[in-house]
């Protein structure tokens, strides 16, 4: 997953963002933050991947950790097909 | 329980500007604040802010009312100031407020609780300049999730600011020991309190969770261990481990009830089947075990989740076996059914929507129309109706009709013009143009069968109501004409409105006795029949009539009638009162009376803005305009004018004074005499057209232009070979006009058309011939009151007036009254002594109590009388003041009689 500035990010076109919340959450929460995928890293923190249809919707899913009382700890952007087909390929764009 | 150090922090924080409060959900930032202020010695003002305060005159009017509670003088101007319709800058407001804050004898301290869902920067720029110039009477408290905009920074670096963070809210290992051994009767081992203070990092939701999991456990050792051991999201660990110790029908009750935004024990039974009366003994039992259920009234009747905990619960909803997507729609349905049982219609629809079953949500739709229509609900239905799938609704001619009824109730005659005819094709081919065929036919849902032999009366009805918004009046009397054929026999209720609707279009044409006759027939069938919201309705179009035949007392009877018949504990009913307000705001205004103009205008306005009638809000502008221009106030009065005639909305009733000419009428007072002249043009009436009434405002204006055109010529001695024929123009025009007011019953157009013939005399020096005109004026408008007709005519007329009041002739006093009017500026003094508006209607039992204490009873009589304690019958007081801005009860009784909630003694 690359850091690089995403120029689809500012543009208000869609692009794959990554959330990387404190503890393990279950896969059962992929529908809770609109289909994002959830997976789990090697030091027990949880990853919420997926394509964001634009910075409103960013925000609308940092809320929702926020309000469930998640520590956030990184948000990074990549383009969408280095996402190797993880969510790129749903068609649902949460908050789209 | 209480956390002394953190209490010893907040009140050594007082002598500092500003508390901040800021850490996640479930920190118990709200339950720590609560305490604390419990033992405070100063006043303390509360504000729970919510996502649509992010208005900052509103955010700030809230503000003002919130200090109101505990100083219940403070800042009453401003807070009606921030209500006006031309409210003050936020900059001009927060000045205001800070000079009021400076005034106060005691400091006090606000508290502003979930600051993080305003999310706007015009608040936060609001609250900025509070800060930068805050008053030292004033402490500050922010509770919020996230850091407000505010310049934290400065604050810290001048010591004006108490924070309070994660850091400091969380539980320390001894105050945890505490937590679990007092208040949640646990008795463990340091160590293994160490362990859950440490796993769940002092969090309050997650100790309070992980409390409730111990209590259940009999190893409490091995649950530590494998918690401890977990890498996993606290609450979802411990969520899980406290659903797991609950006995299985609890635990399914929990889940599926986290479908509810409330709860109460009929609706739980009815969504999980369960035998009656178990939903109430299980919440009771949820409540105790204190699993985050927070009761919303005393009486135990309804409740919601703690947000946290319903979000989890709810997530964790789909994971459970039984519980597919369709077996969650079951329950959103059962609960669907509950709400439509009670009547509860709204929430009926909202949890059949939920439930993604666009035939259910069509099906309750059809039947529950005529419901949500009488009690003025149809812009709700119609929403949830809108989302439904055009091939859902296309073959449901019942729906189709109600939702093309619904359309035309907001105005959209194009879309609701287009579902009548999709409506139309199921009838029988004598009623339709283009008929579905005989195979589409088996695909028709009817599902209020009952309503089907009415369609075509309906349909008919409502094409007369959409050609009389359109001002087709000869096709609106023909559907009316279809509508009574086809309704005589079978819809009596329907037939009722179609000669309403024929009224109505009687009006238009000036047979205004006929339609009042018409209006009055149906509000008392209306009333008979216990439809109080048509009633309410067409009474308050009775007053209308009565005020466009110019009899203003007999109109400010019928609002004020109308007034004492509106529930105020129906929400729905409500939203009468403010167009109700308004009329009586306008006729005030007309008889000279400002301060009760301005206390019904801002009582319109307070209610109005939670909820009103469509056509509210541009008759809420209008009538501001008129009182802006009587104050000399153009430019405002324009733009007032300019903001109804965005806010206009077609409806049947003949909207006989266009925006157009109102501002034409402006253009004229201000001077602007081009402007005028170019409305004559655009709006095409000329001084021989023939009259009608339906074009008499616009003759009238007229008559202005073509008066102001002589009065500039005979001043400018110019062109003089025209001023004979101008002069013609006029005279003519207004004689016509006076003679068509007078043959109509149309007392205030026979006023105007005679005082501006008087006017025209004087332009043409013949004093004597204007003195007849005047006094026939005189003599109609002094039994009505009239002031602002004359005032508002400005110096030419007060001269006349002056004229006739020296010469001695009758009706000394009226004239003194009228020429004190005049220079007096009619306008709403915002910092006048005048109470503020009723922003919270009086229950039906708080209207109870004024009355009887309006009849002279003490309290021990009316706790008596009405079979109540003392101690209740003080709380009804005490809120009766409060509501009502007074402090004792005769200013109550004073003050509900300016009101109309009571009938004038």
């Amino acid at each position: 997953m690359s850091n690089k500035p995403n120029p689809g990010a500012g543009s208000g076109r869609p692009a794959v963002y990554q959330i990387k919340v404190k503890g393990q959450l279950s896969a059962d929460w992929c529908a809770w933050f609109d289909g994002m995928t959830i997976t789990q890293d090697a030091t027990g923190a949880t990853l919420i991947t997926g394509l964001v249809a634009d910075q409103a919707a960013l925000h609308g899913l940092l809320r929702k950790v926020r309000d469930l009382g998640l520590t956030l700890l990184a948000l990074s952007s990549s383009e969408p097909r280095e996402l190797d087909g993880l969510a790129a390929d749903s068609g649902d764009l949460p908050g789209a | 329980m209480v956390r002394p150090h953190l209490i010893a922090r907040l009140n050594a924080g007082l002598h500092r500007n500003l508390t901040l409060l800021a850490a996640p959900a479930g920190f118990g930032k709200t339950t720590l604040l609560s305490q604390w202020l419990d033992g405070c010695a100063r006043p303390v003002a509360w504000l729970t802010l919510d996502a649509s305060d992010h208005e900052p005159t509103r955010f700030l009017a809230y503000l003002v009312a919130a200090l109101q509670t505990v100083v219940p003088e403070f800042g009453a101007g401003l807070l009606a100031a921030l209500l006006a319709p031309q409210a003050p800058t936020p900059a001009a407001a927060v000045t205001d407020l800070i000079n009021a804050l400076a005034t106060l004898a005691q400091p006090v301290v606000l508290v502003l609780d979930d600051y993080h869902l305003v999310n706007a920067a015009p608040v936060d720029a609001a609250l900025g300049l509070l800060l930068a110039h805050q008053p030292p009477q004033l402490h500050l408290v922010i509770a919020t999730r996230e850091d407000p905009p505010l310049p934290l920074a400065r604050l810290r670096a001048r010591d004006q600011l108490t924070e309070l963070r994660v850091s400091e809210l969380r539980f320390s290992h001894t105050e945890a020991d505490v937590l679990l051994s007092q208040t949640e009767g646990l008795s463990l081992s340091a160590e293994v309190v160490a362990v859950l203070t440490s796993r769940t990092e002092g969090w309050a939701a997650g100790l309070h969770l992980a409390a409730l999991s111990l209590r259940g456990h009999q190893d409490a050792a091995s649950f530590v261990h494998s918690f401890s051991g977990s890498q996993r999201f606290v609450l979802d660990y411990l969520l899980e481990e406290v659903l797991q110790q609950q006995p299985t029908l609890l635990q399914q009750f929990l889940l599926r009830t986290s479908v509810l935004d409330r709860l109460c024990g009929p609706l739980c039974d009815a969504v999980l089947a369960m035998p009656v009366g178990t939903g109430q003994a299980t919440l009771e039992a949820i409540e105790r075990a204190n699993l985050f259920l927070i009761p919303l009234d005393d009486q135990r009747c309804w409740y919601r989740y703690h947000h946290l905990f319903g979000e989890l619960l709810q997530q964790r909803l789909p994971q459970e076996a039984a519980m597919d997507a369709g077996a969650i729609a079951t329950l959103h349905l059962r609960a669907s059914g509950w709400y439509e049982a009670q009547g509860l219609l709204l929430e009926a629809l909202h949890h059949a929507a939920a439930a993604a079953d666009p035939a259910r949500l069509a099906a309750l739709a059809e039947r529950t129309w005529a419901q949500m229509d009488s009690s003025f609900q149809a812009d709700a239905w119609g929403r949830w109706v809108g989302q439904l799938p055009e091939e859902v609704l296309r073959v449901r001619p019942v729906l189709c009709t109600q939702y093309a009824w619904a359309l035309m109730d907001i105005g959209q005659t194009e879309a609701s013009e287009a579902w009548l005819r999709h409506a139309e094709r199921w009838l029988p081919a004598a009623h339709s143009t283009e008929s579905a065929s005989h195979d589409e036919m088996a695909s028709m849902v009817v599902v209020a069968s009952e309503l089907l032999p009415s369609l075509p009366a309906r349909i008919a009805a409502a094409r007369a109501y959409l050609a009389q918004s359109r001002g087709d009046f000869v096709a609106a009397q023909q559907y009316a004409a279809t509508t009574r054929e086809l309704s005589a026999e079978t819809e009596p209720l329907l037939h009722a409105q179609a000669t309403v609707l024929a009224g109505v279009s009687q009006w238009a044409t000036g047979a205004l006795e006929v339609a009042y006759r018409a209006f009055a027939a149906w509000v008392a069938q209306t009333r008979e029949a216990g439809n109080l919201a048509f009633a309410l309705a067409s009474g308050f179009y009775l007053a209308e009539i009565r005020l466009a035949q110019g009899e203003l007392r007999e109109a400010a009877r019928l609002y004020r009638q109308f007034l004492t018949l509106v529930p105020a504990d129906h929400e729905a009913l409500r939203m009468a009162a403010p167009h109700l307000h308004l009329g009586l705001a306008v006729i005030a205004h007309e008889q000279g009376d400002a301060q009760a103009a301005t206390l019904h205008l801002r009582t319109s306005k307070a209610q109005g803005e939670q909820a009103a009638l469509i056509d509210w809000p541009f008759r809420w502008h209008l009538a501001q305009a008129r009182i802006e221009a009587s104050s000399g106030n153009w430019e405002a009065a324009l733009d007032l004018l300019d903001a109804a005639e965005r806010r206009y909305r077609p409806n049947p009733v003949p909207d006989l004074r266009p925006v157009a000419a109102l501002k034409a009428r402006v253009y004229l007072r201000q001077g602007n005499l081009l402007a005028a002249t170019a409305w004559v043009a655009a709006c095409g009436v000329t001084a021989t057209d023939a009259l009608s009434y339906r074009r008499e405002f616009e003759h009238l204006t007229l008559a202005r232009v073509l008066l102001a055109k002589l009065t500039r010529s005979v001043i400018a001695r110019s062109r003089r070979e025209h001023v004979a024929s101008d002069q013609h123009d006029v005279l003519d025009l207004l004689t016509r006009l006076h003679a068509a007011a007078e043959a109509g019953g149309r007392i205030g157009s026979q006023i105007e058309a005679l005082l501006l013939q008087s006017l025209a005399h004087e332009a043409l020096d013949d004093s004597e011939q204007a003195r007849i005109p005047l006094q026939r004026a005189l003599v109609l408008a002094e039994p009505e009151g009239y002031v602002r007709l004359f005032a508002d005519e400005g110096t030419p007329l007060a001269r006349l007036l002056e004229r006739e009041r020296d010469t001695g002739g009758g009706m000394q006093p009226y004239l003194h009254s009228l020429l004190n009017a005049f220079g007096k500026q009619a306008a709403v003094h915002p910092s006048s002594s005048i109470p503020h508006p009723l922003i919270e209607p009086l229950t039906a039992r708080e209207r109870e109590v004024l009355r009887l204490i309006a009849e002279g009873l003490s309290n021990q009589e009316l706790a008596a009388r009405l079979h109540l304690s003392p101690q209740t019958v003080k709380v009804h007081t005490r809120n009766i003041y409060s509501k009502l801005g007074v402090a004792s009860r005769t200013q109550a009784v004073a003050r509900g009689r300016e009101l109309g909630f009571l009938e004038r003694s």
